[in-house]
């Protein structure tokens, strides 16, 4: 009898315990997973049209959503092009014209370089925690993992330009698999998928993203870890409008 | 021929030491193709041209803190250019280069070819200090188009097959105060001391704004001036002001205001104004009496000048821009649509024109049309 109890105990506390992790919480874990205290990634980004693909090859540094580098390695033309973002502002370094630019914010919701991501899906100026509320919607399978699907509306001080965006979370390991991007009149504007997911620097990953136009399924833009590493230290002067131009 | 097989050979290297992931040097640069025309006023004959156009960069990093890099520019034209401009090498020369380091491979009534050597410095680099001797590009500006604290290099916004832009020969001295924080120090020394350039600028971050001050000798004039870059709300906004002190001339102020934002859909715009405190405000009677000869004093022959742009990315692989400036006071006109199409990742094709209209003796009318088709290779 006592067992019994115990262990009805024990299943009410857990399922306490599992429901009083809120949607916000998961949404935590899944950035935490993907982000790391800081990251260094090499990755592939590959736009595909249907009459033509292009590819290029390009390093990033972050650390939290404040500090972020990038740096074209590929096509050749491009290569030592680099983007500095701090808190909220963005610096682009171009080796041609030896020179630092200064972007206007209006960039930062706009097409990166041609692809279907934007400069905020790169350099993640807005915070999925600090910029949106969090709610929880019914429950969904992606593949064979169950997942949560969460509500996140931006808040209204936040310069987000979407209207909601929904996001399907593993429930198992904590993976963001599927996000719906809708815009203010309620379309959907941006579908986000991600796959093929792996261990990386000891951490289960999806390593390839994909971002598809809603009104033109028949394109869409592939960015594929080659490697990554997660919370190695990386020190806020890092992150220097000089140093743009000594990345390799 | 020999030329292009030694581009293909240094490419090939180049690759090879890529594979070889050990790069103390590296060499980038590109061969641009062009048939261009211009129908100029009395509209009697159009002219006809060729430029053929070779870049080659070196680039020698053999440890953190020594770098290098030699850079090499070689037009080879053929035209009516030749013909009708007198002693086409000296004129293509940049103004800003104390040592003449061109070399004239040949001229012939119709036909020159030239290099010159565009970049050649040598750099000393630590995390606070960085000190570079040399042929090398100064880069103080901060606007887009027109850069009045560009002191020692100014360049020509219309010469948009210069993308680069000019060197100066100069010692520069630059020390890191903090991420978002320096002092430079230069100085272009010349045989005539009317020609040195002297100056030292200071750049900072302030409320999300980058805020840089300069002061220093410009041809024997003492100059002061500063920019800004930042935002009011999403839109880009940004400026340059430069005054020269003068005893022998009028002093000079020159301000630049610009305003860009980009838009959904990839639509991208711009707009910038220029005063000149010295230059033209009324109609001219004769088109040749401008003077668009360029330099940080004369960034436009006029006293006011507007710019707005609007640039468009009809794909990712094309993309259409129309430029117009007007010249209030004078009513010079400029228009300059582009048109670009990246047809792979080292081909791009491009078309641009140019038109210029001003009021001549009471009457608006055009002056020159130039179009411009352009491949490019890059390597």
């Amino acid at each position: 009898m006592k067992k019994i109890i115990y262990s009805l105990f024990l299943f009410l506390f857990y399922s306490n315990v599992v429901q009083s992790q809120d949607a916000t919480e998961i949404v935590r874990k899944a950035d935490a997973k993907m982000r790391g205290k800081t990251l260094q990634a090499e990755m592939v980004i590959r736009t595909i049209r249907p009459t033509w693909t292009r590819e290029m090859t390009v390093k990033s540094w972050a650390k939290g959503t404040q500090y972020s580098m990038i740096l074209i390695k590929s096509p050749q033309k491009d290569e030592g092009i680099a983007f500095l973002k701090r808190k909220k502002e963005v610096w682009n370094w171009m080796p041609v014209l030896e020179r630092t630019i200064k972007m206007p914010p209006s960039m930062m919701s706009q097409s990166w370089m041609g692809t279907d991501f934007n400069n905020d899906d790169l350099v993640r100026e807005s915070s999925v925690l600090e910029d949106y509320t969090h709610s929880f919607l019914n429950d969904t399978t992606l593949g064979d993992r169950l997942c949560y699907r969460i509500l996140m509306k931006p808040k209204p001080e936040s310069a987000i330009v979407w209207d909601k965006v929904i996001v399907c979370i593993d429930k198992k390991d904590y993976l963001e698999l599927n996000s719906m991007f809708y815009d203010e009149d309620g379309e959907l504007v941006n579908i986000m998928n991600a796959y093929d997911i792996q261990m990386m620097d000891n951490r289960l990953i999806p390593t390839r993203m994909e971002m598809i136009p809603a009104d033109k399924r028949n394109q869409k833009t592939e960015l594929i870890y080659k490697q990554i590493l997660y919370d190695r230290p990386i020190d806020d002067n890092f992150f220097a409008i000089e140093n743009m131009k000594k990345l390799k | 021929m020999s030329f292009l097989l030694l581009i293909v050979c240094f490419n090939y290297s180049a690759q090879a030491q890529d594979e070889e992931k050990q790069k103390s040097w590296k060499i980038k640069g590109y061969i641009k193709e062009m048939p261009y025309f211009s129908y100029n006023k009395p509209y009697d004959q159009a002219l006809y041209n060729n430029l053929v156009h070779n870049r080659l960069n070196f680039k020698w990093s053999p440890s953190e803190k020594i770098s290098g890099a030699a850079e090499f520019r070689t037009r080879l034209f053929w035209g009516d250019v030749v013909t009708t401009t007198p002693d086409l090498p000296a004129q293509m020369r940049n103004q800003n280069e104390r040592v003449n380091a061109s070399i004239t491979w040949f001229e012939t009534d119709n036909a020159a070819m030239i290099t010159n050597v565009e970049r050649f410095w040598l750099e000393y680099k630590t995390s606070k200090w960085a000190f570079r001797a040399g042929r090398q590009r100064i880069n103080w500006g901060i606007a887009t188009t027109w850069n009045p604290n560009d002191l020692f290099n100014a360049y020509n916004f219309l010469d948009f097959d210069y993308e680069e832009r000019p060197g100066s020969d100069a010692l520069k001295a630059q020390y890191f105060i903090n991420e978002l924080s320096n002092i430079d120090i230069a100085v272009s020394p010349s045989f005539s001391k009317a020609a040195t350039v002297g100056a030292m600028k200071y750049f900072f971050n302030t409320r999300s704004y980058d805020i840089q001050l300069n002061a220093g000798w410009y041809h024997n004039q003492f100059t002061v001036g500063g920019g800004w870059a930042g935002s009011i709300d999403e839109v880009g906004f940004k400026g340059e002001m430069q005054y020269f002190f003068s005893t022998t001339t009028k002093p000079q102020f020159n301000g630049v205001a610009e305003w860009d934002y980009m838009f959904s859909q990839g639509w991208y715009a711009n707009a910038s104004f220029l005063y000149n405190s010295t230059g033209l405000d009324e109609p001219v009677a004769d088109w040749t009496t401008v003077n668009f000869q360029l330099s940080p004093r004369n960034l436009m022959p006029t006293a006011y000048n507007l710019l707005g742009s609007v640039r468009k990315e009809i794909t990712p692989l094309i993309s259409a821009s129309l430029g117009v400036v007007y010249c209030p006071g004078t009513n010079i006109s400029i228009v300059l649509p582009t048109f670009s199409y990246n047809v792979s990742d080292r081909w791009d094709l491009s078309f641009i024109w140019q038109s210029f209209y001003a009021e001549l003796n009471g009457s608006f009318q055009p002056i020159t049309y130039s179009g411009f088709l352009r491949a490019k290779w890059s390597f």
